[in-house]
């Protein structure tokens, strides 16, 4: 069957029937390969199931042909592997090299660093107090301040500025300087960086469960260049950090529905929704959105939806506002706190001139950060079939939780957009492949895998203009993105 | 007969003709009924009604002059880039409409109140624009029956009728809705006269449609790629096969408005300069500097900010015809060669422009409600239901855009302060 891994970059197993043009149904595309050997080598948690799809009670779902089970145990070849490490290492390169043109610390970044900085002197349990502080802080003044209740990442920043920064005095930023040494604006960056990276993981992972190995690779490259999150990895900002959980959640999700009521699946999903929760209030959005695609996945079988995954879908959250409740002391600080949040943001003069506009306006703001993936993406997702169910599953998690996104008044920012990065890629990726399938069969590989690193270069491209070789703000608000590409220009100055 | 297009016989036995008439009508209705809050003029028309006036008062045969007059306000250094005279379709359509239904009224004065709205030569070019705005419904519908089917056609139709940007372009005495037109019909001919067997007619229609494109506006030249890009991979696109017909047919129409624009300017090198003086006086327009820049993506955008789920759909049937379906290839390739050329001119995009598009996006998103449309059980009701949706979406964009926010030039910046993404 080493034909068949030859001839299909999207999939290298065997249940993979052979690209036909003459094939209208493309579902088999991403018909989900052996995956078990990924865990049973790699990652213990992912040792369960490994055909997953045939499992789910899709009455479309024919059964697995015999091939598909010798394929699972026959497994992934090294050299896809060794072509993931290298990927995840270029990613993780990008990353974490200083490659921004913003060089001040944001405003933001700013607030984050006080946070940090008390909870690091003060310790955890002084969190109630940094709490109330902020109430009173926020009462007095007519700004918008991020509240303290985004504990995971001040925790992480504080964590890591104890680990290797444990003797750095705490500093003001005065001076250029100042940002490129600061103990604790390094932490943040580091800990943005470093999920970033942890996205590009879960991405990989993700893609290969759904789509397989060559997915995994496409995508993961695709993730790897993606404007948005170079963008988040180099600056100390939450939205990429939020970005790694809500997709580590959806993920989840997508294995827990795949496999029925598996223990170690629900707890892994459960910590990651109330982690999650303690990392920001959009939360929220995501937690709606799961449960919209929960509900559809019951009535599109795509998948069990069972009671205990219900159950942990509500717990996971819960779990995550009881531990915020406990760090603000107190349920009527916590009420407090983002009571002041939502009323000072509504009134928040930056807010209103760059977080309003129409419905599509996150279709605007992709379109100028990544008009290829965009544009590729919308069209697979136009082209889906029922029996592409986990294609349909990330869509479904971008529309409802776009639905939900969009319709905040004033809080519209690309930064919010993070967590559809990998779900646009995978789509992205899969209508590529659909184009490749229209050439001759010795050639299908080789177009993919150009298509790929051609898109790969061209968001780089777009990072380098849009992030580099603007400097005058980090903020992703659309002026800026059409500033970046001179589609606005400033007025020249008298 | 080929695969790509629809047998003329069988179209005839299903036409359902009170839909037809029924769209026609709506489309010129919300073209020709004032609808637009802008009641001022633009700096276009200013000097569209410059060259009207001109005529009007000399004679057609002062045409040379205008021409020279033009020549003469570029040559200072000071001046700044106006709309060249040789967009001769517009100016003497205007001017014919004038002496037909105004005689040889004089112009109103434009500072007294309600001048401009009773001025005979704006009311005149306006006209026009909205006629040939009208007239382009009737071929939509006609290409589309022939690339797509009947039900796709009244599909495009609607859509069409509904387009906002065609709207706007029939509220104005603007040129770029009858440059669109002309392309269009040239389109449209163009792909009759492939046809085997086709009736000479077609051929002379072609050629006379592209003169007539010539005629219209300079951007005729993109158009004009994308003809011979459509002649030269007609038969792998499904048309039929290009002869040298074809080609002598474009010649000829090409040849024809060249002439007519030679007499026009006076002579073969004044019509150059005047082209040349108009191309560097807008590459030093602070204007154009302003708003004409942007990347390759800049028309995506516009568009996605000005009709997004005509976009989406568009997109979707344009990825659906790479897939295989060859019905709208013809549209994709025409697309696709106006679009690199369009959006590589330097300082020079503009959503105006892209009236040439309307066409081909509406069938290509027509392609891709049909294809979501098929998977259900009433695949009529559905295409209805989401044609009807994708119209008032279209109407409420231009209703925002044009009559709440009172936007009469259409670079990105206006249109992100009509929709509040900046403020």
């Amino acid at each position: 069957m080493a034909a068949a891994g030859k001839t299909c970059f999207v999939s290298n197993s065997e249940d993979t029937r052979q690209f036909s043009k003459s094939s209208p149904d493309h579902s088999f595309y991403f018909r989900h390969p052996a995956g078990a050997c990924l865990a049973n080598h790699c990652l213990a948690m992912i040792e369960t199931s490994p055909m997953k799809l045939e499992l789910a009670p899709t009455p479309e779902a024919s059964p697995p042909p015999p091939a598909a089970a010798k394929a699972a145990r026959t497994g992934t070849r090294p050299v896809i592997w060794l072509a993931l490490l290298v990927i995840l290492l270029g990613g993780f390169a990008l990353r974490a090299m200083p490659w921004h043109g913003y060089q001040w610390i944001g405003f933001d970044e700013n607030l984050y660093k006080v946070y940090v900085e008390k909870l690091d002197l003060q310790g955890v349990g002084a969190y109630p107090k940094i709490a109330e502080e902020y109430i009173v802080r926020q009462h007095a003044t007519p700004k918008a301040f991020l509240p303290p209740t985004r504990f995971l990442y001040i925790f992480c920043s504080a964590t890591w500025r104890a680990a290797f920064y444990s003797d750095a005095p705490y500093q003001q930023v005065k001076t250029m300087e100042d940002v490129k040494s600061d103990p604790t604006l390094k932490s943040m960056r580091a800990i943005s960086a470093l999920f970033t990276c942890l996205t590009l993981v879960v991405g990989a992972i993700f893609a290969r469960r759904v789509a397989g190995d060559g997915a995994m690779l496409g995508v993961t490259a695709l993730l790897a260049c993606a404007p948005t999150q170079l963008h988040m990895s180099q600056h100390g900002l939450i939205d990429g950090f939020f970005a790694f959980w809500a997709l580590t959640s959806l993920w989840l999700l997508w294995e827990n529905l795949q496999s029925q009521n598996n223990p170690r699946w629900l707890a892994a999903y459960t910590a990651a929704l109330a982690l999650m929760v303690l990392t920001k209030e959009n939360a929220a959005f995501v937690t709606f959105a799961l449960c919209c695609v929960i509900a559809i996945a019951h009535f599109a079988k795509w998948g069990f939806v069972t009671r205990k995954l219900l159950l942990v879908t509500v717990a996971g959250p819960t779990l995550g506002l009881a531990i915020l409740v406990a760090l603000a002391g107190g349920i009527d600080v916590f009420y407090v706190t983002y009571k002041l949040l939502v009323i000072k943001a509504q009134n928040l003069n930056y807010a209103i001139a760059t977080g309003d506009g129409p419905w599509y306006r996150y279709l605007v703001d992709l379109l100028l950060a990544s008009p290829l993936i965009l544009l590729l993406a919308v069209g697979a997702v136009l082209q889906l079939h029922r029996k592409d169910q986990a294609l349909l599953f990330l869509t479904a998690f971008i529309a409802c939780s776009y639905i939900f996104m969009c319709n905040v008044k004033y809080g519209m920012n690309l930064r919010y957009a993070n967590m559809w990065d990998m779900p646009l890629r995978l789509l992205a990726f899969t209508q590529l492949g659909w184009l490749a399938a229209r050439f001759p069969k010795n050639w299908m590989n080789p177009a993919l895998g150009v298509f790929v690193v051609g898109l790969c270069a061209f968001d780089l491209h777009q990072y380098q203009v849009l992030f580099v070789n603007f400097d005058r703000d980090y903020e992703m608000i659309t002026s800026n993105l059409m500033h970046a590409l001179k589609i606005l220009k400033f007025m020249p100055v008298d | 007969m080929h695969d790509s297009m629809m047998d003329p016989a069988a179209l005839r036995h299903r036409t359902p003709w009170a839909l037809v008439a029924a769209l026609l009508l709506l489309g010129c209705a919300l073209r020709i009924v004032p609808w637009t809050s802008f009641q001022g003029m633009g700096y276009d028309e200013s000097w569209y009604r410059k060259y009207l006036l001109a005529l009007d008062e000399h004679g057609l045969a002062a045409y040379p002059d205008v021409c020279t007059a033009y020549l003469q306000d570029g040559e200072a250094g000071t001046t700044i880039a106006k709309v060249p005279p040789l967009r001769v379709l517009f100016v003497t359509g205007g001017w014919l409409w004038k002496r037909l239904e105004f005689g040889s009224a004089p112009p109103a004065n434009l500072d007294a109140p309600d001048g401009i709205a009773r001025d005979p030569a704006l009311i005149s070019l306006h006209r026009v624009a909205t006629l040939f705005g009208c007239l382009a419904l009737v071929a939509a519908w006609a290409f589309a029956r022939r690339l797509l089917g009947e039900r796709e056609a009244l599909a495009v139709l609607a859509l069409f009728a509904c387009s906002p940007l065609l709207i706007h372009m029939s509220q104005h005495p603007l040129v770029d809705g009858l440059y669109g037109t002309c392309a269009l019909f040239a389109f449209w001919t163009l792909v009759e006269s492939l046809r085997a067997k086709a009736h000479p007619a077609w051929l002379a229609g072609f050629a006379g449609s592209f003169a007539l494109l010539v005629l219209a506006k300079e951007n005729a030249l993109f158009v004009g790629f994308a003809i011979a890009g459509v002649l030269l991979f007609a038969r792998p696109l499904g048309l039929g096969a290009a002869t040298w017909r074809h080609w002598a047919a474009a010649a000829i129409g090409g040849l024809v408005a060249l002439t007519v624009m030679t007499w026009a300017a006076g002579s073969f090198r004044m019509m150059i300069d005047v082209y040349l003086l108009f191309i560097r006086k807008v590459q030093a327009l602070p204007y154009a500097h302003q708003t004409g820049d942007g990347p390759w993506s800049r028309y995506l955008v516009d568009l996605m900010i000005f009709t997004p789920l005509t976009l989406c759909c568009a997109l979707g049937g344009a990825f659906h015809t790479l897939r295989g379906d060859r019905r709208a290839g013809v549209l994709l390739l025409f697309l696709a060669i106006t679009y690199v050329a369009m959006c590589n001119v330097r300082y020079g995009m503009n959503l105006r422009y892209t009236t040439i598009w309307e066409f081909p996006l509406r069938a290509l998103a027509v392609v891709q409600i049909g294809v979501l449309a098929a998977r259900f059980a009433r695949p009529r009701l559905v295409l209805t239901i989401l044609v009807a949706l994708l119209c008032a979406v279209d109407l409420a964009q231009y209703r925002r855009f044009f009559v709440t926010y009172r936007l009469y030039e259409l670079p990105t910046e206006n249109l992100l302060r009509a929709e509040k993404m900046l403020k």
